[in-house]
């Protein structure tokens, strides 16, 4: 009985030397004195990799530095010993390589994080996928069995502060982009048709009261009415006048420039010869 | 006219593709000292029942280059070169200049090292297209794997679903591998990449190239030519004796490498008015209502088949783009499948613009369909009347206004009297 | 400063003074002058009150602009407004050929021209008012 006891002992000691276990595992914050160290215990691969749920650190300082310590048996080292940090779901995982330092029968194994050398491309998926940053640790020698070798998520960084996007980031490896419409200019704004009818309505009354102002100051008299031959030219030369004000208008209304000029050449000419004849004679009393 | 020519164009095109598609010559560089021939033999004989045209050559065999080119004219579709150990030679049959031009006028390669063999010219050809191949010595190993002698890697680690869509547990034998880092570019198409476990070592001192999925086993290239080229950084992986396993992934892979597969073109580029009048009829001028389609259609291998996909995007540029439209299917035949921007409105801006549709998806082959096309401003005519406006009824009022005014003011300054004559000679005596 | 300043206030009260006294002078002579000018010539009383409106329908159009605080059919602002400065300043030539005959030019030639000008306005005016 004994003797068995013994044995089954020894065999789990055994087990126990042949597997990779981190001891004593704790994460410490050299930059930021205020935080206490987060204490996580012993690791072993024995333990399913879903079984233990990883701790979360939340961290808030972008130049934080995160120290992860343990311990490891001297007698037996593991050959691979690394620390993978990123974000497995996006194939973004960066390597760190430990700091060992042998103390009698332990080897002191130390891992510095410095979030400030962390890759922009790596911060930025971080921020857009909106998970934690997670550290896996690796201890693994090809002499060791599989089942001994540790591979097992022991952190989770939950970064809770601001990554300015920068250019070094990820390729987007010819993604969708986003959509673009054109934005228009706005069609001009066209004031209310009651204030244009107002305006409207004081230039006519403006230029009513004109006509009535020449009227009342005898300023506009109509005394000197011409007569006889000079009265036919006075008539061609007001209907001249009025005949090319109306070409005006017509051509505003649409009628063709080329239409305007040549009805303005046939108004013209004899319009030119009776407003001469008129002024020459009439134009001495101006 | 244009469309008869057009037409003819493509006609020919399309011939010059099925000849290179149906028999291309290629060209297998191999080192009969370090991996026989006949290890290969599998594959090969596949490509040869596809009607590839293969051409051996043992880089120990002759010492003069192989002439890729006959003047200016490329005599090899693809190349393929297999694992070779003596850099000299391999260096002077296909100098690495050489290869680059070939890359670059649309020759496909295939190119293998291993970490018993890298030789210079592969390695200085595959930095720079941005892939860094483990220097010689240099070995992916991964302790957590089933079998810890030779690297295994399953369908998990496939990073392109157009180069070859794993079954689920699939596992590929690599054997004895090396891995490459990959440059930050667009061309670069990473196929396969070593798991989370895995590292490079050299000689027993640990992390030297590469460590886990920053490692890349497979790697391939399409430059902006759609040429391509694959790396494989295991002589094993396409060896006879792991055929059964690594067989169906070897040949889509080999596939994709010789553009049998992902391949992409685009036809029927038009656009015109919402009411169907084209621009040659009508051109477009702002604010005018237009759309825009154009049809895809893949290559699977034997025949063109409709490429259907939700990421194609339609750009109005004239510079920047004006407008960016997620194109929208609109229908299909057997061998197109169309899509339609839907209607959209001409930007009120005019000038030249260019529509465009530049479709590039990582490991399909890119297309470009441009057309550029004047849109012109409103013509004087085409703007609203004064008298449509409000605002300027006022102004036409006062126009109007004065223009009867001045008649009024003609009329009576002739026919008013004058009587102020004695006025002026007061005023000249002052 | 004050001493200085309250010695010379009285001065400058007195100038300030006789300045305008002078201008008052002035005015009224000139206003009598002008008056006397118009009612004597009810020709030149036809332009100055035509003048007068044009710049009051100026003025009604700027208003309208600053009221709604916008130009928006900026051509047709211009040519209202324009129809208005370029009337009155042809009027003003009119009004100085009447008052003071240019050299070799009669006044039925000015007053001709002046037609011709104001003709060509409208024409401009209508056309860019679109």
């Amino acid at each position: 009985m004994q003797f068995f006891k013994t044995l089954a002992t020894l065999v789990t000691c055994m087990s126990f030397a042949l597997a990779y276990v981190a001891q004593d595992l704790h994460v410490s914050f050299p930059s930021n004195k205020g935080k206490t160290s987060v204490m996580i215990g012993k690791v072993g691969p024995e333990l399913g990799v879903d079984e233990a749920t990883p701790t979360l650190v939340t961290v808030n300082n972008p130049n934080e530095v995160i120290q992860i310590n343990f311990a490891v048996d001297s007698s037996d080292k593991p050959f691979q010993n690394t620390l993978l940090v990123g974000l497995p779901s996006s194939n973004l995982e960066m390597v760190f390589e430990p700091e060992i330092k042998d103390n009698g029968k332990l080897s002191m194994y130390k891992y510095k994080i410095d979030l400030a050398t962390l890759d922009a491309a790596l911060l930025q998926e971080a921020f857009k996928i909106l998970e934690p940053v997670k550290a896996t640790l690796i201890l693994a020698s090809s002499t060791a069995e599989a089942k001994d070798n540790l591979f097992r998520e022991i952190l989770q960084l939950d970064l809770d502060f601001d990554v300015a996007p920068s250019d070094s980031s990820l390729v987007d490896r010819f993604a969708i982009k986003p959509e673009i419409h054109h934005v228009f200019h706005p069609e001009p704004k066209r004031v209310a048709k009651t204030i244009a009818v107002i305006f409207v309505a004081i230039i006519i009354v403006t230029i009513l009261s004109l006509l009535v102002t020449w009227l009342n100051s005898c300023a506009a008299a109509f005394d000197n009415i011409p007569a006889g031959a000079n009265a036919l030219y006075f008539l061609g030369f007001i209907a001249t006048i009025v005949g090319f004000e109306v070409i005006f208008a017509r051509y505003y209304l649409g009628t063709s420039i080329f239409e305007t000029l040549f009805s303005s050449l046939y108004l013209g000419a004899p319009g030119l010869l009776a407003s001469t004849k008129f002024l020459r004679s009439f134009g001495q009393t101006i | 006219m244009q469309f008869s020519w057009s037409f003819f164009l493509f006609v020919l095109l399309q011939a010059i593709f099925a000849l290179s598609s149906q028999s291309s010559k290629t060209l297998v560089l191999y080192d009969q000292s370090v991996e026989p021939l006949e290890d290969y033999t599998v594959y090969l004989r596949d490509l040869e029942e596809r009607d590839y045209e293969l051409e051996y050559l043992d880089i120990n065999s002759t010492s003069t280059a192989v002439d890729l080119y006959d003047k200016e004219q490329r005599l090899y579709d693809n190349i393929i070169i297999l694992p070779t150990k003596g850099g000299k030679n391999l260096a002077r049959h296909v100098p690495i200049k050489q290869l680059i031009r070939f890359f670059e006028n649309e020759g496909n390669v295939l190119c293998m090292t291993s970490p018993g063999a890298v030789p210079n010219t592969i390695r200085l050809f595959l930095n720079e297209l941005g892939i860094y191949p483990s220097p010689k010595g240099h070995v992916v190993h991964d302790y957590f794997s089933s079998s810890p002698d030779e690297l295994v890697v399953s369908s998990d680690h496939l990073l392109n679903g157009h180069v070859y869509n794993g079954k689920k547990g699939e596992q590929f034998v690599l054997g004895e591998s090396s891995a490459a880092l990959l440059e930050n570019r667009e061309q670069i198409v990473p196929i396969l990449n070593a798991p989370r476990t895995s590292f490079t070592d050299f000689k027993g001192k640990g992390n030297s190239w590469t460590s886990g999925t920053q490692g890349f086993l497979v790697v391939g290239f399409q430059n902006l030519n759609n040429a391509r080229l694959v790396w494989i950084g295991s002589n094993d992986f396409l060896k006879n004796k792991n055929q059964d396993a690594n067989q169906e992934f070897a040949k889509e892979l080999l596939k994709w490498t010789f553009k049998e597969k992902s391949v992409v073109k685009s036809v029927h580029a038009v656009h015109s008015h919402v009411d169907g009048t084209d621009y040659d009829e009508v051109p477009y001028k702002v604010k005018d209502k237009v759309v825009y389609s154009v049809g895809f259609s893949e290559w699977n291998g034997e025949k063109w088949v409709p490429h259907i996909t939700d990421d194609l995007q339609f750009e109005l540029r004239q510079v920047d783009p004006y407008y960016r439209l997620t194109l929208k299917p609109s229908g299909n035949d057997s061998e197109t499948q169309y899509y339609t921007t839907g209607e959209f409105i001409l930007p009120d801006r005019h000038g030249v613009f260019t529509f465009l549709t530049d479709y590039r998806k990582i490991g399909l082959s890119s297309t470009t369909d441009k057309d550029v096309k004047a849109i012109r401003h409103l013509a004087n005519d085409e703007y609203p009347r004064s008298w449509e406006i409000s605002n300027s009824w006022v102004y036409l009022s006062a126009v109007c206004g004065v223009i009867v005014a001045w008649i009024f003011f003609v009329v009576s300054f002739v026919t008013t009297s004058s009587v102020g004559r004695k006025l002026e000679t007061f005023k000249k005596t002052n | 400063m004050a001493k200085t300043s309250k010695a010379s206030a009285p001065k400058v009260t007195s100038t300030s003074f006789a300045v305008l006294r002078d201008f008052k002078e002035a005015f009224e002579t000139s206003k009598k002058a002008y008056f006397a000018q118009i009612d004597n010539n009810p020709k030149l009383k036809l332009i100055d009150t035509f003048c007068f409106f044009l710049v009051l329908l100026g003025i009604i159009q700027f208003t309208f602009i600053i009221l709604i605080r916008d130009n928006f059919p900026f051509n047709a602002f211009l040519s209202g407004f324009i129809i208005c400065v370029g009337q009155f300043v042809l009027l003003m030539s009119l009004r100085l050929q009447l008052c003071n005959t240019f050299p070799g030019i009669s006044k039925s030639r000015a007053f001709g021209e002046f037609i011709v000008a104001s003709l060509i306005l409208h024409f401009v005016c209508l056309h860019f008012i679109n």
